[in-house]
């Protein structure tokens, strides 16, 4: 094993709340590590539909969370614009709602600081062409879209800039203790296939849906609560801002649309791991029908894949838990911090549980205030005002990826032809370290559109192959190893096929055969039994010391990316 | 409109349209049917004021053959030509020049009174040169001559014969009104031949230029201004045949898909439209087609216009042709003669129009034919410029059968 | 319109019945509503690749033993046999020849570096490339970003050949800023642009016994301009299949293309078949999509080669049903949608197997076995009892199915005036 690592605060998670508890941390001084078992944001962070919150939503029933999110709405359009599309958003009442519920809602706001403007039906058609014609009126908010990884890269890049550490696919597999101190945290380094410790002073649990389990490793106990929800994919964008119904929350009722698709939201039931990412076809149906009273050709949609994640619900120890399965609405969503010095004894760990992506930074400016104090740094927070790195490039806008192709001409360059991803944007991420198709996805976007990565993957394995040049010229070039090379590919297209089983019918089961035609019928490829890292998440054990302790989930995966043998059963 | 961008959504990324786009064939300044039409698709939705991301699109032709060989319903032309209006609408309107290439009955109307000479001066090279400086139509590009006559003079001195079995309305489009009159008379002869009483409803331009350019504002004036006059026509006789191939495909299709035109009008309309060979083979199906045409020994090239693949009824003008004793035809082997109606006319896009027609051009020019046979107006002058041969309507030829029977 | 016979469908099938009927004296008219799997497939004549997932060596033996409503064994070995005889003799005549023996799979090299078990290869694929070849140089063209030779010749080491990988650069041309396969092989078509390439093929595989390059070597010379560079290479050039659109399919399609303009067959494209009249059982006209009319075409006989779900010619309902798309065919559903798909994407996936039961003259029938219309036959991927993904069978099929339901037509027609 390498020699430890050593830093104050060790912060467990790569979700946007640990990321921002990092990046305040950073702003103000502190060394920090932060520690993620797979890539940023492959937990709720980058399961969820993309909403960012007006506070509208919570409006009637829920001011406290309407207030945070208006705030930090306003904030992050401050500081993070380009990871966010300044779309607006609209409530609608649909024939057979209740005209009174608008009132409450437009109070609710009122009383929230959320701005509202009423719209007729004409204006809220002329807004949203595809808006069902009987739409009664519509209230337009300040809802927006933003992107969390682009959020989570730009707060990762703030962080990195002043002296912290992020460290993927390292997940958290114990402590040291030294009375009711944690002297260091146990990781497993899943691309060197081997253990390391970080000493620290401190630790932040910021792992979201599995905080239960870094509190089970430090041996607190906190009880969360998966909140799983299902949002479905449509293959292209129906609406120009985000559209919600205008009632009380419940299923379906929400589209937001995210770059050039529209993502439909979303269920609310109680599972028993925050790993449950299965996605039921009634669930899927469920989706489409609730959300096409709202855009009426959503019902003959393409639907290009569905999702799910789970909210990170936290359930204080005294409250009843809560029947499984049952709704998990009325679990409140503001945020919890846990002091486990007051708690349980641990002096050294703070946890952040619950909330919603839109708070992130306010989660984490609580957090990081009472660590502060506790450690004797008197930085103020200045998360608020800091504007994160590429905040000069405004808002995304939907055409910009085409007009940025059209201005260079650059269509002899493209990867990913439906995201519109260059080769110098791919060559630029396999430069900075990225190695694995599913990585370069959640950078790029790379084989987020309607052909689901089916032409796109095999050129960027193609580019991977080839490392981050081209060959030379003229004279034949040799390559070392053989290894595995259609690993990483053959993974790929089972991460994209997961998400689409129980969405394939019509175009998108035309798409399905002709992909199948591609990579079975013509590349002669066929199944190998790999899982992607979510899948194998899903299979993985969860506690420490379950199962043989030198397999870790994911780990044969790692192991053929790079050609290296990894700790694998028996080695 | 919205239903055209809508059929985005079925693309499967094939690249099936990509292997018979004849622009991006011959040209890299066009990336292509997939690129420009669903794949840019899902970038545009939603935009509709200025800060159109467009400019490879301007090199679509609109040829349509994308459409064709979609396998997957993907109205891919139809989609770069709704885009293309936005991208009109964001400049604020077209230029000059493509504002009066759009309008064929306007300049048809202007030149009449002095056809002779306007016609001398568009085939003297020093006035082609300074239009071409001007509003940038190119000098080689083949200009119709004006007539001086029109069409409808000639109709209204027409006495048709009175043993009429069925009759019909004729939309003859700006082509014969204001270019090609001995087209019109040919297509009255032949219908007439076949005991067909020949209508000849007011009219007006189609506006297929203006929506080709990507003007759907004005578009929409003439499409219900045409609609308003041939309504009538549409009830009673029921039948309405036009010899101009892209003119009848705008009526049938273009004014319910690209201007978004549905109501029980303009339905009327596109239902009461055929183009004149389907109608004539439809008259065959019902044994009701005089076959009796004299021997015409002689070899023609016929090319099958990209609007009239458009219609959906395949080329009956072959099966036409078939008919008449001695005279073997030859099917291009282009799938668009380059010229794509005011595209090709265009000093940018010249010569890409003349590098797409290569194909036919030197079929032509191996298999020698005495003429070549092209149902489409636009494409006939372009045939006829490019190869130096004669370019008939297939009506002309069975007119010219049937006169000699 | 009238017509004696009507194909439904422009893909392997389609075309092949297409023909085929016309050179047995049919008059026909082909309505398809656009491109199929000419386009998409590797560019080989799979007949039988692979059963329970195992390489099958002899296909034609197999073939004999697949269950008895399997495509081939209710077409017939005979029109097995006769269909890869005459597709071997048209596609030779149409400056495409093939190489390979109906008795024997052979290999074929991929774009990704794996070697997949076919039948029939066109010759500028038919080069073997297999452990002990010697050494085989991959050879990218420079700036062609739809062929990785790193990726292929990776693919290839690890199936024992001794490849390498290399770039060879392209001359100047007037689409180098931007070119796909089809702009490529358009460009190698014309004998100065290969002049000038040759040198610097060669170049790039110096030291090879064979070159694998991706499948752009011309698109409407037949195989003469691939024959041509090899022979400037001065050695044997593979092309390697590849994601569509398929080059090699584009030069088989315009085969079939000119070989139906020269029967005088009728080509409506671009508009899909959209159902029948009938008048008792026998359907009596083809109803397709028109530009605003749906289009009457009267007829004796339908053939229907309109694909599966893959091809359009099944529509897959969220509700767990099929339903075949021009005549309302029976199509056993699934219960429910999930049954469509597997869990693995390279698994297998029953969508793909979905089809119309025929009987043995290929008429689709009812549950009870009758025939659903007298004169209505299915050929190709439309037929249920196999995947031909997953069995590499798509070609075979087409061709054998072809072959019979124009043996089954053949007789003189109804006259038609």
């Amino acid at each position: 094993m390498r020699p430890p690592l050593e830093t104050d605060v060790v912060v467990v998670g790569g979700g946007v709340t640990g990321m921002a508890v990092l990046r305040d941390l950073a702003l103000r001084g502190v060394r920090a590590v932060l520690v993620e078992r797979f890539d940023l944001g492959t937990g709720t962070s980058g399961r969820w539909h993309g909403l960012l919150h007006s506070g509208a939503r919570y409006a009637v029933r829920d001011q406290e969370s309407a207030r945070e999110c208006i705030e930090e709405n306003t904030v992050l359009r401050r500081i993070a614009p380009h990871t966010i599309e300044d779309i607006g958003g609209l409530f609608v009442l649909l024939p057979g709602d209740d005209e009174g519920y608008a009132g409450q809602f437009v109070e609710g706001c009122r009383a929230s600081g959320i701005p509202t403007e009423e719209l007729t039906a004409a204006e809220a058609r002329r807004r949203e062409p595809l808006l069902v014609p009987g739409v009664k009126l519509a209230f337009a908010v300040p809802d927006g879209g933003i992107d969390s990884w682009a959020l989570l890269r730009s707060m990762a890049a703030d962080a990195e800039a002043r002296g912290c550490q992020v460290l993927v696919r390292h997940p958290m597999v114990g402590v040291e203790r030294d009375g009711d101190r944690i002297t260091a945290v146990r990781v497993h380094d899943r691309v060197a296939g081997e253990d390391r410790l970080i000493g620290c002073q401190w630790v932040v649990n910021a792992a979201g849906a599995w905080a239960g389990e870094v509190g089970r490793m430090a041996g607190v106990p906190i009880r969360m609560i998966a909140g799983k929800g299902v949002m479905v994919v449509m293959a292209s964008r129906y609406v120009r801002g985000v559209v919600n119904a205008c009632r009380k929350p419940a299923d379906g009722d929400i589209i937001v649309p995210q770059h050039e698709v529209a993502i439909l939201g979303t269920t609310s039931v109680q599972v028993d791991s925050p790993d449950d990412i299965a996605v039921a076809p009634a669930d899927v149906d469920r989706m489409v029908d609730m959300c096409a009273q709202m855009v009426p050709s959503i019902a003959a949609g393409r639907v290009l894949r569905a999702f799910a994640g789970s909210r990170p619900l936290y359930q204080p120890e005294s409250a009843d838990g809560g029947s499984g399965g049952g709704d998990t609405r009325e679990v409140s969503r503001t945020f919890t911090v846990l002091d486990h010095a007051s708690r349980d004894g641990l002096a050294n760990m703070l946890s952040i549980v619950g909330g919603k992506l839109t708070t992130c930074r306010q989660m984490a400016e609580a957090l990081v205030d009472r660590l502060a104090e506790r450690m004797g740094v008197t930085e103020p927070c200045r998360t608020a005002t800091e504007a994160l790195p590429g905040a000069d490039h405004g808002p995304h806008r939907l055409a910009a990826p085409l007009a940025a192709v059209e201005r260079d001409a650059a269509y002899g360059e493209l990867v990913c032809e439906c995201e519109l991803v260059t080769r110098s944007q791919v060559r630029a991420a396999v430069g900075a370290g990225l190695t694995e198709l599913e990585d370069l996805r959640r950078k790029l976007r790379l084989g987020y559109g309607p052909c689901q990565a089916a032409f796109c993957a095999w050129r960027a394995a193609g580019m991977l192959a080839e490392g981050s040049g081209e060959p030379r010229r003229g004279a034949p070039v040799e390559r070392e190893g053989s290894g595995e090379p259609l690993a990483g590919l053959e993974r790929f297209l089972e991460e994209r096929w997961r998400g689409q089983q129980a969405t394939t019918w019509g175009d998108q089961a035309r798409q399905a055969l002709l992909n199948h035609a591609i990579y079975r019928g013509i590349f002669d490829l066929r199944d190998a039994g790999r899982p992607d890292e979510a899948a194998a998440a899903g299979r993985a054990p969860t506690e420490p010391g379950e199962g043989d302790p030198t397999t870790r989930a994911g780990d044969e995966l790692v192991g053929e990316s790079n050609g290296r043998t990894s700790s694998k059963a028996g080695g | 409109m919205l239903h055209v961008e809508q059929t985005a959504d079925r693309c499967i990324k094939c690249n099936v349209c990509n292997t018979v786009c004849p622009v991006s064939a011959v040209t890299d300044l066009f990336p292509g049917p997939k690129y420009e039409g669903p794949q840019g698709q899902r970038f545009r939705a939603g935009i509709d004021t200025g800060d159109s991301p467009d400019r490879s699109l301007d090199y679509c032709s609109g040829c349509g053959l994308c459409t064709q060989a979609c396998p997957e319903g993907v109205l891919i032309a139809e989609i770069n030509q709704v885009a293309r209006a936005r991208l009109v609408s964001a400049k604020g309107g077209l230029n000059l020049r493509d504002k009066l290439v759009s309008r064929p009955s306007l300049m048809g109307r202007l030149a009449r009174p002095v056809a002779p000479l306007a016609n001398l001066a568009m085939a003297a090279p020093p006035v082609r040169l300074a239009v071409e400086k001007a509003i940038g139509v190119h000098r080689g590009a083949a200009m119709p001559r004006f007539s001086g006559i029109t069409f409808r003079s000639w109709a209204r001195r027409h006495r048709p014969p009175a043993d009429a079995t069925r009759t019909v309305a004729y939309f003859h489009g700006c082509a014969a009104e204001e270019f090609e009159p001995e087209v019109g008379a040919a297509v009255v002869r032949v219908l007439e031949r076949n005991r067909v009483r020949v209508t000849f409803p007011k009219q007006a331009c189609c506006g297929l230029p203006l929506v080709s350019n990507g003007d759907f504002d004005d578009g929409r004036r003439y499409a219900n201004r045409l609609v308003r006059r041939l309504r009538p026509a549409a009830d009673d006789p029921g039948v309405i045949v036009a010899s101009s191939t892209s003119c009848g495909m705008t009526l049938k299709a273009k004014y319910r898909e690209l201007l978004g035109l549905d109501d029980d009008a303009t339905r009327a309309v596109a239902e009461a439209v055929y183009d004149v060979c389907e109608y004539l083979l439809e008259l065959d199906d019902e044994d009701a087609l005089d076959r009796s045409f004299a021997p015409m020994h002689a070899r023609a090239v016929y090319h099958p216009p990209c609007q009239l693949m458009a219609h959906g009824v395949g080329t009956p003008a072959l099966d036409l042709l078939a008919m008449v004793p001695g005279l073997v035809v030859e099917r291009s082997r282009a799938g668009c003669c380059g010229i794509a109606g005011t595209y090709g006319t265009k000093v940018e896009k010249y010569q890409i129009a003349m590098d797409v027609g290569r194909t036919l051009f030197d079929q032509v020019a191996e298999g020698r034919p005495d003429f070549v046979v092209c149902d489409s107006e636009t494409c006939r002058w372009h045939i006829a410029k490019a190869t130096g041969l004669p370019v008939y309507h297939p009506v002309q030829v069975l007119d010219r059968a049937y006169s000699a029977s | 319109m009238r017509a004696d016979v009507v194909v439904v469908g422009a893909g392997p099938a389609g075309l092949a019945a297409a023909v085929r009927l016309a050179e047995a004296g049919r008059q026909v008219r082909v309505i398809a509503r656009g491109n199929g799997f000419t386009h998409w497939g590797a560019g080989a004549v799979d007949v039988l690749g692979r059963l329970g997932g195992e390489r099958v060596e002899r296909p034609l033996e197999a073939a004999a033993r697949l269950p008895a409503e399997h495509p081939y064994r209710l077409a017939g070995e005979a029109a097995l046999r006769d269909g890869l005889d005459w597709f071997l003799r048209f596609a030779a005549a149409a400056g495409l020849d093939h190489a390979g023996d109906p008795e024997r799979n052979r290999d074929q090299v991929t774009a990704l570096g794996t070697l997949r078990p076919t039948c029939l290869l066109p010759a500028p694929a038919a080069h073997p490339v297999a452990a002990g070849s010697g050494r085989v140089a991959v050879v990218n063209f420079e700036g062609f970003r739809d062929f990785s030779a790193a990726l292929c010749a990776a693919g290839l080491r690890s199936a024992g050949v001794d490849a390498v990988a290399a770039t060879a650069p392209l001359p100047a041309w007037d689409h180098a800023r931007y070119f796909t396969a089809v702009e490529l092989a358009r460009a190698v078509d014309d004998d100065g642009f290969r002049r000038r390439l040759a040198p610097g093929l060669a170049q790039a595989a110096a030291g090879a016994a064979v070159a694998v390059v991706p499948a752009v070597l011309g698109v409407s010379t037949g195989h003469a301009a691939w024959a041509d560079l090899e022979r400037q290479a001065g050695m044997p050039l593979v092309e390697a299949a590849t994601v569509p659109p398929s080059i090699p399919g584009l030069r088989l399609f315009a085969a079939y293309r000119a070989r139906l303009d020269a029967l005088g067959v009728r080509w409506q494209f671009g508009f899909p078949a959209v159902g029948v009249e009938w008048d008792g059982d026998r359907v009596t006209a083809v109803r397709s999509e028109g530009a605003s009319r749906v289009l009457v075409t009267r007829c004796q006989e339908v053939v229907l080669a309109t694909g599966g779900v893959a091809g359009h010619g099944i529509e897959a309902n969220r509700d767990g049903t099929l339903a075949e798309v021009v005549a309302g065919l029976p199509v056993e559903g699934f219960p429910d949608r999930t049954a469509f798909v597997g869990d693995r994407f390279l698994g297998e996936h029953p969508l793909g197997a979905a089809g119309v039961r025929v009987d043995a003259e290929l008429r689709p029938v009812h549950a009870s076995g009758s025939p659903v219309h007298p004169n209505v036959r299915c050929v190709g991927g439309l037929l249920a009892g196999h995947d031909p993904t997953v069995e590499g069978s798509r070609e075979g099929v087409a061709l054998a199915t072809a072959t019979r339901v124009a043996e089954l037509l053949a007789p003189a027609p109804t006259p038609v005036s």
